[in-house]
């Protein structure tokens, strides 16, 4: 039984390694972040990741960052929970949502992400290649039309290297698409722009994809749950499960509820 | 009062079909077989070459370039009728019949054909100019319509003389309206119902109630390099460095003048092996905004050069920049730092130069702006425009330094259109088909959700619904819409988008709510 603990350890220090001559920057810690240690891996992410906890990073959450990551009272019925998934999606993250099949809900947690971090003075970028995304729903969530870049791109090629472009950019707050497909390789190229440009990537996927290995930060499972209202459609519920954390915080559940008319979301239970 | 003259060139001048600057083959050299320029006022199939030898040397060869001796404003509406404002030109010509009779000798001294028209309007005085009779039958080669005449004269021409489409004119033949006197004996308010409003409008912008104003004839372009290979090349590293060293000096040269590139064209002349054949391989570059960074426009130009398959060596090659804007300068930050109030500005180029990137590969159609349309139908409640180009979004702000906030404004003016319908638009799916799929549905009551559907093999059970929120268009927009949506929620707790097609009881999924 010690043989293949000492192995995974030898991978893990390795992946450290190549991780560490990757991104040019000194790497403190010697466990690899595949598997962090809880107390410490936020901490050595983040430096990995070059950022420095004495400066705090704007989370794209208003109430988030004057907290200093603390939610305030009644913060969770009235604005975005930014206790449940604020901390998964920062500036130079990539997080992947899967969900199964049409409705389940998938697309409004991430734009109501990406509204969060766009909030009144960022960009966000959608890569649309299916033409299927329709823009009067975001707006109506409460994005400005005037800050969206909306992009039709006509080839798989064509759509990795838009979501590597944009990423990379500096201006961009946040981009949001639904690559089905997405190699390995591409996949570490899209994470390490996320990070050159300190942009948040928001991949929505098909459930088939959770077989597939993921660079993203967070790894989040949506499956829609019946609303509590039975006279009609009010407002609705969705449970995320935590697949994947990289930023070492504790994985689980929660469950999420979205008011149809104003789409505020509170964290129905932990 | 205005006056405007239509010059309709008809038919080919002999020899005209040469011009000077382009298309002549070279010294050993074999010719080009697709000699169509990206530059857009080449010299068209009309260019006039003196029979005689009248024409002096350094004299335009371009029909518009010859009418600006005439009149200071010319323009074009087809390759063969070219506008000129005539008001206040008989007093330097000595009346306006001598004008125009000189304006008729001008051409004429060239062996061309042509007929010459004016009158109060642009739509009367090319209406007349291709259809009134006098020309046929007095053989004349110019009908001057006095002033405040228009009208009457326009009375007994054919209704195509108002340049309708082509459906429009078939429409009204079949009721036997062929005349614009029969035209105007319809009850006006009917007429665009009826046939559109392109009718109405036609006929008030000839009879001048509706501004028309001459479409002004743009000079080529100002800026153009190129370069001839010696010898000729197929290496991409030869092609790009010939490329950088044109870009350079036609970005030194706009710096100079002040003006930025809005739009860069390059046309890279190659041997073709398979028809032995120079071929012409047009390359565009549209741009967010103006600039002569010549390494941003390189990597652009790059960009498309490495999707573009050469058919041979390349021969020559011809940047030109027909459309630029004025470059406003500011001072650069001391030693490379951005002060705070630099700092938008500086993302504002960054976004600048990504959209330049994303449309020179992507295409221009493929980066779009989001603008929120004042429709009901779903489909047509929002428009994509393109962010770079002269058709879709104006490019913002010609200048440098204009803070993203105001250059953003010209995205889309949506956002009060957006507020107003945003509780329309809060029940709208985040994920809208782009052909509603039809389904099979299980209703035991009319006018009210299904309880049961199938779509695309997959059987739903409707827990929750809201609705139907009617959906309707008038007639007069063509194919009426009549639909009842219903927001769905299944017993897995899917929200999916349904509508009943009022006409045929159909169900069909429009939209999910993802």
């Amino acid at each position: 039984m010690a043989a293949p603990t000492c192995q995974s350890v030898q991978i893990e220090h390795l992946q450290a390694e190549i991780d560490r001559l990757e991104r040019g920057t000194a790497a403190p810690s010697t466990r690899g972040w595949l598997s962090p240690k809880p107390a410490d891996s936020a901490e050595s992410a983040s430096k990995l990741a070059g950022r420095d906890h004495s400066h705090p990073q704007r989370t794209g959450t208003t109430r988030w960052d004057e907290s200093g990551g603390k939610p305030s009272e009644g913060q969770a019925e009235e604005s975005y929970p930014a206790e449940a998934l604020g901390p998964l999606a920062q500036p130079g993250m990539l997080v992947e949502w899967l969900a199964d099949g049409p409705g389940t809900g998938v697309d409004t947690l991430a734009l109501l992400t990406a509204r969060s971090a766009v909030a009144s003075d960022g960009v966000l970028v959608v890569i649309d290649r299916r033409g299927e995304f329709y823009p009067p729903a975001a707006v109506g969530m409460g994005i400005d039309p005037r800050r969206m870049i909306l992009l039709r791109p006509d080839t798989l090629a064509d759509q990795s290297w838009a979501w590597d472009q944009s990423l990379r950019c500096p201006a961009v707050t946040a981009v949001l698409g639904w690559p089905r497909q997405l190699d390995d390789r591409t996949f570490r190229r899209l994470q390490l722009a996320a990070e050159e440009g300190r942009t948040l990537g928001l991949l929505v996927r098909p459930l088939e994809a959770r077989a597939e290995p993921s660079w993203a930060t967070a790894r989040l499972l949506v499956t829609p749950l019946r609303s509590r209202r039975e006279t009609g459609v009010g407002s609705r519920r969705l449970r995320v499960e935590v697949l994947r954390n990289r930023t070492g915080r504790q994985m689980g559940h929660f469950t999420v509820e979205i008011d149809d008319e104003t789409h505020r979301l509170s964290v129905a239970t932990g | 009062m205005k006056r405007i003259a239509c010059l309709w060139l008809r038919g080919e001048p002999p020899g005209a079909m040469g011009s000077a600057s382009g298309n002549s083959p070279r010294n050993g050299q074999p010719p080009i077989s697709n000699p169509q320029s990206p530059l857009p006022h080449t010299p068209v199939s009309h260019t006039p070459v003196p029979r005689d030898g009248a024409r002096g040397l350094g004299e335009p060869t371009d029909p518009l370039a010859q009418c600006s001796q005439f009149s200071p404003t010319v323009g074009m509406v087809e390759p063969d009728s070219l506008l000129l404002d005539a008001t206040g030109m008989g007093r330097l010509f000595d009346g306006e019949e001598r004008w125009a009779e000189q304006l008729v000798a001008h051409f004429q001294h060239q062996g061309q054909q042509l007929r010459l028209a004016v009158a109060d309007t642009l739509g009367a005085a090319w209406a007349i100019a291709h259809f009134h009779s006098a020309f046929i039958i007095h053989h004349s080669q110019c009908l001057l319509i006095p002033s405040g005449e228009t009208a009457a004269a326009l009375r007994l021409l054919p209704i195509e003389a108002l340049r309708l489409p082509p459906r429009t004119v078939e429409l009204l033949h079949q009721l036997g309206i062929d005349l614009i006197d029969q035209l105007a004996a319809l009850p006006r308010e009917e007429l665009s119902s009826r046939f559109g409003p392109e009718l109405l409008r036609r006929w008030d912008q000839a009879l001048g109630h509706l501004p028309k104003p001459i479409p002004v004839h743009r000079p080529p372009a100002e800026f153009i390099a190129t370069w001839d290979f010696e010898p000729p090349s197929s290496q991409t590293d030869v092609i790009e460095a010939a490329l950088e060293r044109l870009v350079e000096r036609l970005c030194g040269e706009m710096f100079n003048a002040g003006r930025g590139a809005a739009r860069l064209n390059v046309r890279l002349d190659c041997l073709d092996h398979g028809s032995g054949r120079l071929r012409s391989i047009p390359l565009t570059v549209g741009l967010y905004r103006p600039t002569t960074e010549h390494r941003h426009l390189l990597g652009l130009l790059q960009l498309q050069l490495e999707r573009q398959p050469l058919p041979g060596p390349a021969w020559s090659m011809e940047l030109s920049v027909p459309e630029t804007a004025p470059l406003t300068t500011r001072q650069p930050a001391l030693l490379g730092e951005l002060s705070h109030e630099d700092q938008p500005r500086a993302a504002a180029d960054r976004l600048d130069a990504l959209i330049d990137r994303l449309a020179g590969r992507l295409g221009p159609h493929a980066v779009l702006g989001v603008r929120l349309m004042a429709d009901a139908v779903p489909e047509r409640a929002w428009k994509g425009r393109p962010l770079v180009g002269s058709d879709g979004v104006p490019l913002a702000s010609r200048q440098r330094g204009v803070p993203l906030a105001s250059r953003q404004c010209r995205l889309g003016r949506s956002l009060a259109l957006s507020n107003s319908r945003c509780n329309t638009a809060s029940r709208r799916p985040a994920r809208l088909f782009t052909r509603p799929r039809q389904l099979h549905a299980v209703s035991t009551a009319p006018d009210c959700a299904p309880e049961r559907f199938t779509v695309a093999g997959e059987t739903y059970q409707a827990a929750v619904s809201r609705g139907p929120e009617r959906i309707e268009t008038g007639w007069w927009r063509g194919r009426a819409v009549r639909r009842d949506y219903y927001d769905v929620e299944t017993t897995d707790g899917r929200r999916l988008w349904l509508f009943q097609r009022r006409d045929t009881g159909r169900w069909f999924l429009h939209g999910a709510f993802e």
